[in-house]
């Protein structure tokens, strides 16, 4: 919990070192990550495995996930109308016993993760296919969620 | 193992020295590489990477590993976490890989590289008498 407090009017003058001195520290630390990182955005938040692409045209919305080594049995999919879940878990099959690793970059394990949509689907029709290594799920818009040509009839 | 829950990793763009004539961004593959008494075995992650899309070939001792991924346009992009784009690493081999029996396969974007020892470079068990 942080507590603030307001100075007393009294101390009004004087405190102009403190602004100068969290500038400078404020800069600092800046540069440090910008050292660090070898930018200057600086972005803590990592999105939840797997990260997912949304595509969209006029009949459907697409879904794409990278989940190499997975097959289509192997992810559980879950549609409501306005969100999709989606579940599984990579496994990398043990190679045997007698082995020795000089790199192991690939990495096992569960995931689960939902995707809000601003768009209404129709559950029913949803499907998804996966494709070397590629989820791909085809969401149709709900049909009062499609554009609509209106034509203007001028007499 | 089964109780992890996978992370979210930034996917890795390749630094070369030259320059890539393609504009488009290419990105290095994570990969597995171990050995057992019989060979050197890689693993790369290549989502998107089909059969034909693979190259591998090697020059000298590098051995090099890329994949063309097949670019699919499914409209308007509405949310972007990850880059798409094609994949390539290179690796230095050593000389004790017998270059002429290497194989390979592709699985579920998933690439698997068998580099067989040279016999030379098979563990021997040395008797002292």
């Amino acid at each position: 919990m942080m507590i603030t407090r307001t100075l007393p009017t009294y101390f009004g003058k004087g405190f102009g070192w403190a602004d100068r001195e969290f500038a400078r520290l404020q800069n600092d630390m800046n540069r440090l990550f910008e050292n660090t990182l070898g930018r200057g955005v600086y972005s803590p938040v990592r999105s939840v495995f797997p990260p997912v692409n949304l595509y969209e045209n006029n009949e459907n919305i697409y879904l794409t996930a990278e989940l190499p080594g997975m097959e289509a049995k192997d992810v559980e999919i879950n549609v409501e109308a306005d969100s999709i879940l989606i579940k599984g878990e990579r496994k990398i099959k043990s190679e045997g016993g007698d082995i020795a690793y000089h790199r192991r970059e690939r990495e096992s394990g569960s995931f689960s993760k939902k995707i809000s949509l601003k768009t209404r689907i129709a559950t029913d029709k949803v499907s998804a296919e996966m494709n070397n290594g590629v989820l791909k799920i085809t969401l149709p818009k709900a049909e009062e969620a499609k554009p609509k040509k209106i034509d203007v009839k001028v007499n | 193992m089964t109780d992890n829950t996978l992370l979210a990793q930034d996917k890795k763009e390749l630094e070369t020295k030259g320059e890539l004539t393609k504009t488009a961004p290419v990105f290095t593959p994570a990969v597995d590489i171990f050995e057992n008494k019989e060979a050197l075995i890689l693993v790369a992650d290549m989502p998107g990477v089909s059969k034909e899309g693979i190259e591998i070939h090697i020059e000298d001792n590098q051995l090099g590993i890329r994949g063309q991924i097949a670019a699919e346009n499914l409209g308007g992009p509405l949310i972007e976490e990850y880059p798409t784009g094609d994949f390539m690493r290179t690796f230095t081999l050593s000389n004790l890989i017998d270059q002429s029996r290497i194989e390979a396969n592709m699985k579920n974007g998933v690439l698997r590289v068998v580099l067989p020892k040279a016999e030379a470079a098979k563990p021997r068990k040395i008797t002292i008498n």
